[in-house]
């Protein structure tokens, strides 16, 4: 039952987070505007995944590997690029900013960057949804064949989703409190780690596609901390913990994240020290 | 059987992750799924050969071998698996505590066939169009047979 629960808190709280910021993000900026379509992104994206899982699911019970590996991969891979220009996006913004003229950025959002964010939206929750709405079906057709066996099953699986919202919600709903600039480089810390987890899935996808070759992990820490255990589930939805990760999953996280976090934080250091020159 | 190569998703890697979805989902709706678990099957090295497109154009597929297999938390069981060629679905059962929850069949550093978040008291299956040979069982986080190895007989 803790299993369920965990699986679909991991699944669940990496696309919680992604769809925080963006609405984190659009409302720190004044564009409260755009979040209708960043909602119809975020219900067109469950609409898909529901109705394909169902259809999978009464027709041939299981998706084959070769079809949603592929997806997965390539949806991770698109998230990471817009999460990345997002993260250099917002620090520019952060950077401009004097004080908490949060006004001045309503007109910075333009329609393209907008499409971006609703798009993204829809890929985090796409990415796991339809193999979590599989995942679910399952649940409840084991728990009506078995009745009260598994009845809490099902209850298990929605509590671990609901948790993953809830956490997610939490984490950039306290973000948004916060000034402006602190905001700008909290949630870019966090877009940071939950890209760099995208590369190493998106690695892991495509292996599993078999486009990418198989190998024995480099480490593995499923004795230490396990990815089902409620510490390495957290840890595998916030920064892409891996408890057996391969060379090239760990060469993907770490050529991901060290680069990018370089130039972040020389960044913030430039804007900061510019701005104690001109102050 | 142009839905067979669409619908298993490996001719173009470099498309991006929009057009794949929505060319994955429209080719499988308009294949029609069951093609689609024929081709997800089929992945063997190149189009397969008769049988293969036979599979993806009758809709309840002839003769389709089943094989359980369980996991464990010690891994694999069993470890050293024998099974003859043809299409062969798996049926995965979880016997462990679910701190194994996975299992892959590897055939040359390619996985070819695999199911995920296997609990106990729900099993997963796959199919795979299987060639003779010798592939390798994955089974990540068992404890002492996390490997093991499949040899398939003509």
């Amino acid at each position: 039952m803790l299993t369920v629960f965990l699986i679909m808190l991991r699944e669940g709280l990496e696309a919680a987070l992604v769809v925080g910021i963006v609405i984190g993000y659009l409302v720190k900026i004044g564009r409260r505007d755009a979040l209708r379509w960043v909602w119809l992104g975020i219900a067109a994206a469950l609409a898909v995944s529901l109705a394909l899982g169902i259809l999978v699911f009464v027709t041939i019970g299981d998706l084959p590997a070769a079809i949603q590996e592929p997806i997965e991969g390539l949806a991770a891979l698109f998230a990471v690029g817009v999460l990345t220009w997002m993260l250099f996006w917002m620090r520019r913004q952060g950077r401009a900013l004097k004080g908490e003229l949060e006004g001045q950025l309503q007109a910075a959002l333009q329609a393209g960057s907008t499409a971006a964010l609703v798009g993204l939206a829809f890929v985090a929750i796409v990415r796991e949804g339809l193999e979590t709405a599989l995942f679910l079906l399952a649940l409840f057709r084991s728990a009506a064949a078995s009745g009260e066996l598994s009845a809490g099953l099902p209850i298990a699986g929605l509590a671990g989703l609901l948790a993953a919202v809830g956490l997610g919600w939490a984490i950039v709903g306290g973000a948004i409190r916060l000034n402006l600039r602190r905001f700008f480089s909290l949630t870019g810390v966090v877009i940071l780690f939950v890209a760099a987890g995208l590369v190493a899935s998106a690695i892991g996808a495509f292996v599993d596609a078999g486009w990418l070759p198989a190998s024995a992990p480099a480490i593995n820490l499923a004795g230490v901390l396990p990815e089902t255990s409620p510490v390495g589930a957290l840890l595998a939805g916030l920064v892409g913990y891996r408890a057996q990760p391969t060379a090239l999953q760990l060469a993907g996280y770490f050529g991901y994240l060290v680069p990018v976090l370089s130039l972040f934080v020389a960044g913030d250091r430039l804007g900061s020290l510019r701005r104690t020159r001109f102050a | 059987m142009t839905g067979w190569v669409r619908c298993a998703g490996r001719g173009s890697p470099e498309l991006d992750g929009h057009r794949l979805l929505a060319l994955v989902v429209g080719a499988c709706l308009a294949a029609g799924l069951a093609a689609c678990s024929a081709g997800g099957g089929a992945i063997s090295p190149g189009p397969s050969s008769g049988d293969g497109s036979s599979q993806a154009s009758s809709l309840p597929v002839p003769t389709v071998r089943q094989v359980h297999v369980s996991i464990s938390d010690a891994g694999c069981i069993p470890q050293a698996l024998q099974l003859p060629a043809g299409p062969t679905t798996f049926i995965v059962t979880n016997v462990g505590s679910a701190s194994v929850l996975e299992y892959e069949i590897i055939k040359a550093d390619r996985v070819i066939g695999e199911t995920e978040n296997v609990i106990p008291g729900i099993d997963r299956s796959f199919t795979l169009n299987l060639k003779p040979g010798t592939y390798s069982l994955s089974c990540p986080g068992g404890t002492s047979a996390a490997s093991g190895s499949l040899t398939v007989t003509e």
